[in-house]
This record gives C-alpha cells, structure tokens and sequence, in this order.
C-alpha cells in the first residue's frame, strides 16, 4: 500500500509541478489530474467525480497576482488516492482532500519566500560574469517537485490510516453530515460555476 | 527575429514561474526565457544584459509573450546603437513594467476568469452530449471510458489552443510593436472576446444546470426536489455577494447538517 501510494504521488507531484511551474497547459485541473490518479488508483471514475467536485467548489479561485489559492490537483489526488487506495468513504476522502489542499499555500508561501533568497546569489553570479539561469529554473522545479511529492505522500499515508480510524469511532450523526455536504457540492458548486460568469 | 530565436523564447517562456519568489516574482523565469536572444546580441557580455532583467517581474504568464517580444526588440536597438544604449535601457524598464501590468489584468481576466471555467463547462456539456452524466456520475455505456477522456480533452483542447497561440503570437507582436503604448492590448479585442466567452458559458452552464436540475426533480418524484437545486443556486448567489468562499460554504453546511443532525 505504502509504495503504491508512493508510486501514485510521484505522478501527483509531476502533474503538480505543471500547475504553477511549468506550462500551464491545465492537465493538472483537478479534473484532469484527479481523471489521471484515479486512473492509475485503477478507478478513473472516482477520480472524475472527485476531481470535477473540486473544480465546482473551487470555481473562481484564480492565481492572480501574488495570491496563492488552495491546490485543486492536491486536493483531487489526495482525495482520489484515500478513498481508492486507502478505502475511505468518498463523502469523507473529499473533505479530507479539500483540508489538505487548502493547506498547501502555507507550504508554496514559504517555498516562494524561501527562493526569494536566491535572486541576491543569481545577482552575484552574473556579476562575476557566469550565467547560468537554466541552473536557477532546474532547482525550482526540483524544489516544486520534492516538496509537492513529499507534502501528497505524507498527507496520504497519515490521513489514510486516521481516516480509517476516525471513520470507525465517528458519531452516525457527523457521518450524515460528511454525506450531505459531498452529496450538495455538485448543486452549489453549478451554481457557483454559473455565476463565475457573471 | 527568425523563427528559431521565436522558438526557443516560446518554449522558455513554459518555465516562466519554475523559480517564482516573494521578493521579484517570475524575474528569474524572465531572464530564463530572454538568454537566448540576450546572447545573441551581446555574445560574450551576456551576464550583463541577463543582470539587467533580474529585477521584479510580474504578468499573466500567457501574456508574457508581448513583453518577451518587445524586450528583444529594444535590447536589440541597444546592442546595435551603444550610444543610445543607456536611453533604451531606461525606456525598456518603464515599458517592462507598463506593459506586465496592464497585460496581466487583461489576461487574467480572461485566461483565469473565464476561459479555465468555459473549458470546464465545455467539457461537462461534452460528456452531456455523449451521455455520460454527472450527478450521479454514470451513463456512456461501455463507451464511458472513452467518452470521459474525450469530454476532459475537448475543454483542453479548446484551452490550449487559444492559450499557446495567444503565447506564440504574442512574441511576434511584442518584437513588431516593439513596447509602443498599447502593445498587446490592441492585439485583440480582449474586452469583446471575453464578453462573448462568458456569454457562452454563462448560457451552457445555465442549460446544464437545468437539465441536471430537471432530472433530479423527476427523480425524486415530487416538486419539492426543485428546492435542492434552486437552494443551491441561491446559496451560490449568496456566497458570491457575500464575498465568501465556497470551501466556508460547504463546511457550513456540513457543520449545520451535523448540528441539526444531532439535535433532531
């Protein structure tokens, strides 16, 4: 199961990298992406609902300027990758994956302020004369990549395993709840949709 | 500028956030993408010229073409004219800087804020078509497995298409105009084409929403299932009046359903 989710988050953190980093050709929308690990999980179905779910509820949420939104393709896959590889209600795995998403910009804020630091070492090496920007962008998208695969894995592993036990101990009432709230996204999420064009 | 330069900065220009930082924002992906047409011109005095471009950068990444463009242009009228150097270099900077914002409302306006949702609309519309339904997820017979994939492809499809043409031509168009004022922003009638792609999702997403709405309805077998659909809507209008986020609305809802649920 470990190197299973393993080998599924090495996938999620590659098609992460393409959200900000690299292209933007939005085959890492959740739609896409969560259509690709469900796929993969061996249930693209899942990945679908799970994915389009997140683009509804996610509707109008836009990278603009320095903002950094919650991750729709870490919200799709860690969802997809907890309800088909770790068995979680999907109600649940939704609203699991959804946390973990909303969770990423505090890891991206810091990436950012992190790299912030490297323009001063860019700066005094074309001053000496060596230019090597490509050096620059590869380190990026290592750092991108690392950071996306290490925060999917280990929120996957960890929620897997206490989602399953929170499930089994949780009050029928909470239960219901969970269900509702997965049961209305695709209503409101339309909605939601709709007026994104108004 | 020959094609090959075009190119290299358009595939470069792919990379343009790979090194995205709090304190200059996408200078380094700018640098990045301008190294081969900066070498071109300043040969051995590159690191130079690559210096000069690491200071803050920031625009829609899909209207980072013009800029790119227009930054070659100048670049290459200083590199040939180094008498008149340090006057290009001046007006370069005030340009970057004039054309990044005002291209960035643009694009984000209609890359961000609508034709990402129009192509998701579309693909919704598209498995519609095909049969395949999404509340509940299910429909397309044996053939959903294909028609999935080629509903997801067509909203990408259609994204792409305009998106990397906007991005190639945009380089061609910065080179020509050179930084002029309004260089991009007359490349298109952007305010047109955005009225009008919102229009249309606008009209898809209200016709599938009727039909999702109209079937639950009957599903359900009373008229009183209209009020899920109709509460929805209603909640979506509120949240977006309110200025609130759909995440706080459907966490809402699960605590209320919780609460109620423990109550009752």
């Amino acid at each position: 199961m470990i190197f299973e989710t393993a080998l599924i988050c090495l996938a999620g953190a590659f098609l992460g990298l393409e959200t900000v980093c690299f292209g933007q050709f939005l085959l890492s929308r959740p739609l896409s992406a969560g259509a690709i690990i469900g796929w993969l999980c061996g249930d693209a179905m899942s990945g679908v609902a799970i994915g389009l779910w997140t683009e509804f509820i996610l509707a109008g949420v836009a990278p603009v300027g320095g903002h950094v939104p919650p991750n729709g393709t870490i919200c799709a896959a860690t969802a997809t990758i907890l309800a088909r590889i770790y068995g979680l209600e999907i109600s649940f795995a939704f609203l699991l994956g959804l946390m973990t998403g909303i969770f990423w910009p505090e890891i991206e804020v810091r990436m950012r302020n992190a790299r912030s630091k490297w323009n001063a070492v860019l700066t005094d090496e074309l001053s000496r004369g060596e230019c090597r920007p490509g050096k620059w962008i590869f380190a990026g998208l290592a750092q991108q990549f690392t950071a996306g695969f290490v925060f999917l894995f280990s929120a996957s592993v960890v929620l897997g395993l206490a989602g399953n036990v929170a499930w089994q101990v949780m009050p029928e009432q909470i239960k219901m709840a969970i269900d509702f709230g997965y049961s209305a996204v695709p209503w409101f999420g339309f909605g939601a949709l709709i007026i994104t064009f108004l | 500028m020959n094609f090959w330069l075009k190119v290299k900065i358009f595939a470069r220009l792919f990379f343009l956030q790979a090194c995205w930082n709090r304190e200059r924002m996408q200078n380094i992906g700018f640098a990045f993408a301008l190294y081969p047409a900066l070498r071109l011109i300043y040969k051995d005095k590159v690191s130079a010229a690559v210096l000069r471009h690491t200071g803050f950068f920031n625009t829609q990444p899909f209207m980072a073409g013009f800029i790119a463009g227009a930054v070659c242009k100048m670049e290459e009228t200083a590199g040939s004219c180094p008498e008149k150097a340090a006057a290009v270099y001046e007006k370069m900077m005030i340009t970057k800087k004039n054309m990044a914002s005002a291209l960035a409302a643009v694009g984000d306006r209609f890359f961000w804020g609508t034709l990402m949702s129009f192509a998701l609309v579309l693909s919704v519309a598209l498995w519609w078509i095909f049969g395949f339904r999404i509340w509940p997820v299910a429909g397309g017979g044996l053939w959903a497995g294909f028609y999935v994939p080629l509903g997801i492809l067509g909203g990408l499809i259609v994204y792409n298409s305009l998106s990397l043409w906007i991005r190639w031509k945009g380089i061609e168009r910065g080179y020509l105009c050179a930084g002029s004022t309004g260089c991009g922003i007359d490349f298109i009638n952007w305010q047109k084409l955005i009225k009008s792609a919102r229009r249309a999702g606008f009209l898809l997403s209200v016709v599938l929403f009727l039909f999702y709405g109209f079937n639950f309805v009957r599903q359900s077998g009373e008229y009183a299932g209209a009020l899920v659909p109709l509460g929805a809507l209603a909640g979506a209008v509120a949240v977006k009046k309110l200025n609130w986020s759909n995440v706080y609305f459907y966490l809402l809802l699960i605590i209320v359903a919780g609460a109620l649920a423990f109550i009752v």
